[in-house]
């Protein structure tokens, strides 16, 4: 009982000494553009649904960060798990492609902004599809093709990389007894080498998510941008609220935890077999 | 016993390139002209030191390889690649991890198009008779190892292949559960008679199964003898012709 009572304690103790100490330095200090009180913080973060600073709430400031990650989220993985299924399975496509895009692999997805204005300035699906002026126009607008770019590059090669390899490293004796039982390319490709990647393309994905997540501020910061928690950080920073950059802070770090927590109960779930024979 | 011929090698060689780091253009020769016949539902084993060719020979006779010259011939016809006739047990792991034992048994019945209520069937069916009905809903990492080659003993039966191949389907098993699992297989023998051709570093296990053995060496690897065993089944290692067999296979192999 002592036992696990500490054991459950013990997590706790750093957060509480981190938390103990920054109030303390900000009493000490005194001085809310260097570090704001806890407490400050707290009170922003404690009401999401007030408006800030002129932007909107906070959760809804949360919400479009979210679904401009999942825009440009989504589009990476529609385009990197075929073509790394496709480069694991197909050696000529691997050798086709392989050097060409290690090239752009290194490349921090930041490093594309001024190409990305130059090419979509601050185009959005709104504007393309011509949207009626209301709600969802104001919605759609929000998701800039430039954001979306940068966002893409930082989920693609994560996931393009993972699905190269949960292809290539399936082992052979699984295909072979699998051919020795009849099967055509195509059985072995939908019922052996599709199931025995997906714990690698998964983690894949989760790994991407956490890079879209983490390009997010850099893809806010662009112009035609007035929402999002990205924007809020730099926004509050330049009319000297601290405590809400730190509030923007805070909630990135949380539901980029949230999202990885959700993708590691999935892995759990659906892939119980892993690492099992 | 049938003279119907099942399988033949003839003057099958295998040639590998080695790899870079061993020297380039230089090759290694796992089968050298090696020729004979497996016949109709006989039980035949191949045994000889490791890298004398066994697995190279029971990979040609599935199809999964090809030789460089000389033919493996099913009644008749060359081997080519892997059929549906001819199966093949691997030494271990060869079950997908994420799929029950029954759904790894319907494996290879999915691709012969078999429907799902007779694949469910008949996996059912082979799982009783390799006496893993209990387990069928089971994933193969929550089985033991004999368990688990059972199941893969299983899955190559469910198909109804004409010859079954195995490559040291019990190496990985420790001693006990491998006599246990040599006696259940004599055992499926006997009730679904096919060929068999059992490739395995045992001398005993070999003397114990078979009904001829082929004796292999290595540098290059090839055929050194054919030899009969015609000890009375079911056998029992207290017969001291049994003793006497294994002497002479020791001495063949030159031990």
């Amino acid at each position: 009982m002592n036992q696990r009572l500490t054991s459950l304690l013990l997590p706790l103790v750093v957060p509480a000494l981190f938390l103990w100490g920054w109030e303390t330095t900000a009493v000490r200090v005194a001085n809310d553009i260097i570090l704001p009180r806890l407490g400050d913080v707290l009170a922003v973060l404690t009401h999401p649904l007030e408006p800030i600073i002129g932007m909107g709430s906070l959760f809804s400031n949360v919400g479009i960060s979210l679904a401009r990650v999942l825009f440009g989220y989504l589009a990476a993985v529609a385009v990197a798990i075929p073509l790394g299924i496709l480069m694991g399975y197909c050696a000529g496509a691997h050798r086709l492609l392989n050097n060409f895009l290690s090239l752009f692999r290194p490349i921090p997805p930041l490093a594309w902004t001024p190409l990305m204005l130059a090419w979509f300035g601050i185009t959005s699906p709104a504007t393309v599809f011509n949207m009626e002026i209301g709600p969802t126009y104001i919605f759609f607008n929000n998701l800039k093709f430039s954001m979306a770019f940068i966002i893409f590059i930082g989920g693609f090669f994560p996931v393009l990389t993972s699905s190269i390899q949960g292809v290539r490293s399936v082992r052979r004796v699984l295909i072979e007894s699998s051919l020795v039982l009849g099967a055509n390319r195509f059985d072995i490709f939908r019922k052996v080498i599709l199931p025995a990647a997906s714990p690698s393309i998964l983690t894949g994905m989760r790994i991407g998510l956490g890079v879209a997540w983490m390009c997010l501020v850099s893809a806010e910061m662009l112009p035609g941008s007035m929402s999002g928690v990205g924007y809020l950080i730099t926004h509050a920073y330049t009319v000297g609220r601290q405590d809400i950059v730190i509030t923007g802070m805070v909630s990135i770090g949380v539901m980029g935890a949230l999202m990885d927590q959700g993708f590691r109960l999935c892995e759990r779930r659906m892939l119980f077999w892993r690492g099992m024979s | 016993m049938s003279a119907k011929h099942t399988l033949t090698i003839e003057a099958v060689s295998k040639v590998f390139p080695l790899g870079r780091a061993n020297g380039q253009g230089k090759t290694v020769t796992a089968l050298d002209c090696t020729s004979f016949k497996v016949l109709d539902n006989e039980f035949l084993s191949i045994v000889g030191p490791s890298g004398c060719g066994k697995s190279t020979l029971l990979r040609l006779m599935a199809g999964l390889d090809t030789p460089t010259t000389g033919q493996v011939a099913y009644q008749g016809q060359a081997v080519q690649k892997p059929t549906g006739r001819i199966g093949l047990v691997f030494q271990d792991y060869s079950l997908l991890p994420w799929r029950t034992l029954v759904r790894n048994i319907e494996l290879g019945l999915e691709f012969q198009g078999t429907t799902r209520r007779q694949a469910r069937d008949k996996a059912l069916e082979y799982l009783e008779l390799v006496g893993l009905a209990q387990s069928s809903d089971a994933f193969p990492h929550e089985l033991s190892g004999g368990m688990r080659q059972r199941a893969a003993i299983a899955r190559a039966l469910a198909v109804e292949p004409d010859v079954l191949l195995m490559d040291e389907p019990f190496g990985a098993l420790d001693a006990h559960t491998r006599l246990l699992m040599q006696r259940e297989l004599l055992a499926i023998w006997e009730k679904r008679r096919k060929t068999v051709v059992f490739v395995t570093h045992s001398i005993d296990e070999a003397v114990y199964l078979s009904d001829r053995i082929v004796v292999m060496e290595k540098d290059p690897g090839r055929v050194i003898e054919v030899l009969p065993v015609d000890l009375p089944r079911p056998r029992t290692r207290k017969n001291p012709d049994f003793g006497r067999l294994t002497e002479s296979i020791l001495e063949l192999l030159k031990y």
